[in-house]
């Protein structure tokens, strides 16, 4: 019988006399972990009480540079606020809150230039408005109209991606594009932690780190994909510890310093454009708010313990604290600032309020280039019912 | 004018638009050095350097996704997917991401990328190498999908596929590459992206069909007009849009249609071009419209393949049946 | 002055939310952006903020209630010209105009036969299960042909061309009187034959040119109430002139008979009583008055009855108009009349009387309002002009007409004129 004379060839197997593995899969966990400590190790220039724990580091700003990282973090906190309450009003569409991750978002985006190609995903509406957008139409994105993906033409970005991961294999693409352009420019890239999980997010790191292009990839680690938490999404000790597989250089930052934040994108970006390849930066923040204004509850899956401890780190604190001692900012000067963004955003919620009106027949138009003859055929339809 | 087979009538063309745009990029897995495993892209690196035509790494999302980086960087990429079953790993990359781009961007970017991929059966691959999946792709809005039947179209198609702007899914019949050959003009020229073709005229029954079996629905046309029935055959060409007029031209003057696809019968081609028949020139047909395609199964193990494929005596047997109706 | 504010949409699927708490009360003043309610569902809560600064007018829904998305929620004064809703100010925004499009393709891809200009037929029996391709239906259609009525020959048991063609030929008269019949006549209740004595009977399947005839005389009846009456007329004045000209037309090849003659005077009569020449819309309680003269002859051949008509009679000559009569009846006999000829009749006339017929009550050809049954004519003593008694050339005179639309005063009068023009064929020289 076949069946039995296989199994008995098996059992030589089965019964093969014991011996130690010829490798030690415990042992090579260990190191594995080790290895994750290692990146363990986030950077930081100021700590959580606005102590300078790298001063050389906190050194090379100047006082401008250091107001100017507090008015951003005030403008992005400031439009994250009057954006929740238009949401909560019902006069926008999708809309996925920032608050918590100001250091991540504006300590990364300043680090690139503006020919810099900018590969958003939903959550980086503050990044993509600072890189060639406007807050208009951010709002205008944010209701479903075309015109928020019309930007700046002095920028280079992309359309905040919705599909996670995808902006990664494309940014890989870019980041090629322009290194055979020859140019001195650099593709960046975000995700979440979540996102580390998508298959298209390694294809697109490895593809940079096969091709050696100037990509500098950005996990920001708010501990959430909705509501899975980070430790659910890998075993893996730190997100920045998977390029290692890919051969690209990562790094863990806190992501609730700004400084930091800025000065470790600064030298990914200066890596990459001098033709070194790509990099990998995990920022560690937290999300305040809900996944987004589709109703989510973060109290379902978090406790508010948890959510207290966060913002004791919380980014625009250590920073105010410093600016304050050095007398070059005041909490009037904040409130009054916060305030005139918050004005800006009315502004801008009033002139999308006065976009035109989209049509079917428009978006007919921008299928293809030349209109094939099924999309004349229903343009033309569309037109007799609209003359009608 | 010279002899080629349809294999490379295709790498005579990718050679023209390569020589002529030097936007154009070819990236694919083998395409470099291998110059691909069926050689569609032979001599291509030698002649164009290793910038312009180059190996990826084995990730269909990501040659695609790279592609609309590239792409939105001032490239024109020619990304080639090995078989067309791979593009399963990279349906985001074209369904979700650079088919919406020009919309998105409110018609002011294009993506002008053309896929290029390999499909279709007789050839015994192993699984997931022969499958006929236009029928997923021609129901992206957006995308353009294009198919030859011949040497002479495989050459002025991709040509035409890569000047356009839009993305094009380009798919390349693997049992034709090397069994088919034809005189190609060596000259550049070009095929219209959405005009479907006569290829055989005929005045009794019309048989719509692309890629292989436009030349089964030429031999079932030979042998019907041994019994005196004229058939008139039309060579789609593009799955994506359709070319309706050439179609609705030809059944107004023959009253009988058959529609005659590789792909299984559910949901596709020949669905969509049966359903216009129905909505706008119903009024000329004399008999029901006639179908002849693959069954609603998974895409058969090898040796199975030529019980379930459709070949010339499906067709003739379904033109008798609806011309005698 | 105020604003009402209503439910807005606060996740994706949300439909509705109860009213978890109210942060303000009427007579409150709120300032813009501050929680104004809290709403929940079953996803979250959620504060919602005040999209105005201003005085808490109205609450519409308390705590524990539950609203729906739109719902207004509270109504807060807030010194603006009008009420309006917080998405108002979107609706509001002007439209652009949408870009022009370029050279905008055939709207109409579709090669569907063009239709005469005639009326579809109406299905005697729209229900019926037929089994037709769609050229086919639209074949029948174009050919006035009934095609429930039509018995199929295809291999699948479906109507073939060949079958509208064979209906046609035997259903003239069909097609015509389809025409009007109204789609709200109920199908003619079928009573079936029940045979007493069947050995003495035999029983045959009736032909499609028979059935044909059958459901539009039935039609006829039942889409018209239908008088007749009956006169006769001294013609010997016209049977002298028929036959002083006879020979002349004969020399041309034409046969001149008394119905070119009764085609002329039946169009100066309808020119005096536009009645005659009419057709009803019943549908639309119209009267349509034609202004052309189209008189079909009712032509009866081996293969069923035909009624061609002489198009546009009133331009042409008593020759032309027997030569057309004499094409029309060969053609018929051919089987080559084609389908306009027996279409946009004004009145149709039945001619019994080459074959020795006298009065009769012909059934009127649908969707016209009269028919006139001609029957033979015949010696029989009558009181002439001077109050003699003399034998005379009598014609007798049978006129059908739909009494919705001409009483029997007016028939009467019409029979009248139609005598006086055919006693005197001078007098219908100077009117014909």
């Amino acid at each position: 019988m076949k069946s039995s004379s296989y199994l008995k060839e098996r059992n030589v197997f089965i019964m093969a006399k014991k011996s130690d593995p010829i490798v030690d899969f415990a042992e090579i966990r260990e190191k594995l972990d080790n290895l994750g400590s290692n990146y363990r190790k986030p950077v930081q220039v100021i700590d959580k009480d606005g102590n300078i724990v790298n001063q050389a580091a906190f050194d090379s700003f100047t006082d401008e540079q250091l107001v100017d990282f507090m008015k951003k973090m005030v403008w992005e906190r400031a439009l994250h606020e009057q954006t929740i309450t238009f949401s909560k009003q019902g006069r926008l569409g999708f809309y996925a809150p920032t608050s918590g991750e100001e250091a991540s978002e504006m300590g990364s985006v300043s680090a690139f230039e503006p020919k810099d190609f900018l590969w958003p995903a939903y959550r980086d509406l503050p990044q993509l408005i600072q890189h060639g957008s406007t807050i208009e139409k951010g709002y205008l994105w944010s209701r479903g109209h075309v015109l928020g993906n019309l930007y700046d033409e002095n920028y280079r970005n992309w359309m905040p991606q919705i599909i996670i991961g995808a902006q990664y294999v494309e940014a890989a693409g870019a980041a090629l594009g322009l290194k055979k352009n020859g140019e001195n420019n650099v593709a960046f890239v975000y995700t979440g932690d979540g996102g580390t999980s998508q298959g298209d997010t390694y294809e697109g790191l490895n593809f940079a780190s096969a091709f050696q292009a100037p990509l500098v990839a950005f996990v920001q680690n708010n501990k959430y994909a909705i509501s899975v938490p980070r430790e659910k999404q890998t075993a893996a000790t730190t997100l920045a510890q998977k390029a290692v597989a890919m051969g690209v250089p990562s790094v863990q930052v806190d992501g609730m310093d700004v400084l930091a934040v800025y000065l470790v994108a600064k030298a990914a970006r200066e890596y990459a454009v001098n033709g070194n390849g790509p990099v990998l930066i995990e920022t560690l923040t937290y999300r305040y708010g809900a996944h987004s204004s589709a109703g989510d509850d973060p109290k379902r899956y978090r406790t508010k313990e948890e959510e207290d401890e966060w913002h004791k780190v919380d980014p625009l604190i250590r920073l105010r604290k410093i600016l304050i001692e050095k007398g070059l900012w005041s909490d009037e000067q904040e409130s009054e600032y916060a305030d005139q963004v918050k004005k800006e955003c009315k502004e801008a919620l009033k002139k999308a309020d006065k976009e035109y009106k989209q049509t079917t027949i428009e978006q007919l138009q921008n299928t293809f280039e030349v209109p094939t003859p099924n999309i004349k055929e229903q343009i033309a339809e569309l037109e007799a019912k609209e003359s009608k | 004018m010279s002899v080629k087979t349809y294999i490379k009538a295709i790498t005579d063309g990718l050679d023209q638009v390569l020589a002529d745009d030097e936007k154009t990029l070819i990236f694919g897995e083998d395409v470099g050095k291998n110059g691909g495993v069926f050689r569609t892209t032979e001599g291509l690196q030698d002649k164009y350097g290793e910038d312009r035509v180059f190996d990826t790494p084995l990730a269909e999302s990501g040659i695609l996704g790279l592609s609309i980086g590239l792409a939105a960087t001032g490239w024109r990429p020619l990304p080639e997917i090995q078989f067309m079953g791979f593009t399963f790993e990279a349906v985001d990359s074209i369904a979700g991401q650079m088919s919406r781009a020009r919309f998105r961007f409110g018609g002011t970017r294009n993506l002008p990328i053309t896929i290029r991929t390999p499909f279709g059966g007789g050839t015994h691959t192993a699984e997931m190498h022969s499958d006929n999946l236009e029928n997923f792709f021609t129901g992206v809005p957006g995308l353009r999908v294009v198919t030859p039947s011949n040497p002479y179209d495989a050459k002025g198609l991709i040509i035409s596929a890569v000047e356009n702007n839009d993305p094009v899914l380009y798919l390349e019949n693997l049992k034709l590459y090397r069994s088919m050959k034809d005189e190609v003009p060596d000259d550049k020229y070009t095929i219209p992206l959405d005009t479907a073709k006569v290829v055989r005229e005929g005045t009794d029954v019309t048989i719509v069909a692309y890629s292989a079996e436009v030349n089964e629905a030429k031999k079932a046309a030979d042998a019907l007009a041994k019994d005196g029935i004229s058939a008139e055959v039309i060579d789609l060409i593009s799955l994506s849009p359709i070319d309706t007029e050439t179609i609705f031209k030809s059944i107004d003057k023959t009253h009988h249609v058959v529609v005659v696809q590789e792909a299984q019968k559910m949901a596709g081609v020949g669905a969509t071009v049966v359903s216009a028949i129905a909505e706008k020139d119903i009024l000329s047909l004399d008999a029901p419209i006639g179908r002849v395609a693959a069954p609603d199964s998974i895409y058969p193990f090898a040796q199975a393949e030529d019980d379930w494929i459709p070949d010339a005596a499906d067709i003739e047997a379904k033109v008798r049946e609806i011309v005698n109706y | 002055m105020s604003f009402k504010f209503k439910l807005p949409e606060l996740g994706e699927g949300m439909a509705e939310g109860e009213i978890a708490a109210w942060d303000v009360a009427e007579g409150d003043k709120i300032e813009e952006d501050d929680t104004l309610v809290e709403i929940q569902n079953d996803k979250s809560v959620s504060e919602l903020p005040s999209p105005v600064s201003g005085t808490i007018k109205k609450i519409y829904m308390q705590a524990g209630e539950t609203a729906k998305i739109g719902d207004v929620l509270v109504e807060i004064d807030d010194g603006s010209a009008d009420d309006s809703s917080s998405d108002d100010a979107e609706e509001s925004a002007p439209a652009e105009e949408p870009a022009p499009v370029e050279e905008a393709p055939k709207a109409e891809a579709s090669a569907a036969p063009a239709s005469s200009a005639n009326p579809n037929p109406t299905l005697s029996n729209p229900n019926k299960m037929v089994l037709a391709m769609p050229s086919v239906r639209q074949y029948a259609r174009d050919n006035g042909v009934d095609i429930t009525t039509v018995t199929p020959s295809g291999k699948h048991g479906q109507v073939t061309k060949a079958d509208i063609d064979a209906a046609k030929s035997g259903a003239p008269v069909a097609s015509a009187a389809a025409t009007t019949a109204s789609a709200s006549v109920e199908a003619t209740p079928v009573t079936p034959y029940v045979s007493e004595t069947p050995e003495m009977e035999t029983r045959e399947a009736m032909t499609a040119t028979r059935k044909a005839i059958a459901e539009s005389m039935m039609n006829s009846r039942k889409v018209s109430p239908q008088v007749t009456s009956f006169d006769d007329v001294e013609v010997s004045a016209l049977m002298a002139n028929r036959k002083k000209y006879k020979e002349m037309a004969s020399e041309r090849d034409i046969h001149l008979t008394f119905l070119p003659y009764i085609v002329k005077a039946l169009v100066a009569v309808m020119k005096e009583f536009p009645e005659l020449n009419a057709s009803i819309d019943y549908a639309s309680k119209e009267i349509v008055y034609k202004h052309y003269y189209n008189v079909g002859i009712a032509t009866d051949t081996d293969h069923g009855l035909y009624v061609p008509n002489i198009k546009n009679a009133d331009s042409k000559g008593l020759f032309e108009i027997a030569k057309e009569i004499t094409e029309n009846s060969q053609k018929a006999y051919d089987n080559k009349l084609s389908a306009d000829s027996m279409k946009g009749g004004s009145i149709t006339i039945s001619n019994v009387g080459s074959i020795g017929g006298g009065w009769f009550t012909p059934i009127i050809n649908q969707p016209e309002v009269a028919i006139l049954g001609v029957g033979k004519i015949a010696k029989e003593p009558y009181v002439n002009e001077d109050g003699e008694i003399a034998v005379g050339n009598m014609l007798k005179l049978s006129l059908t007409y739909d009494h919705r639309l001409i009483d029997g005063a007016l028939a009467q009068r019409i029979l009248n004129k139609m005598k006086q023009l055919l006693h005197d064929p001078e007098m219908l020289l100077m009117e014909g």
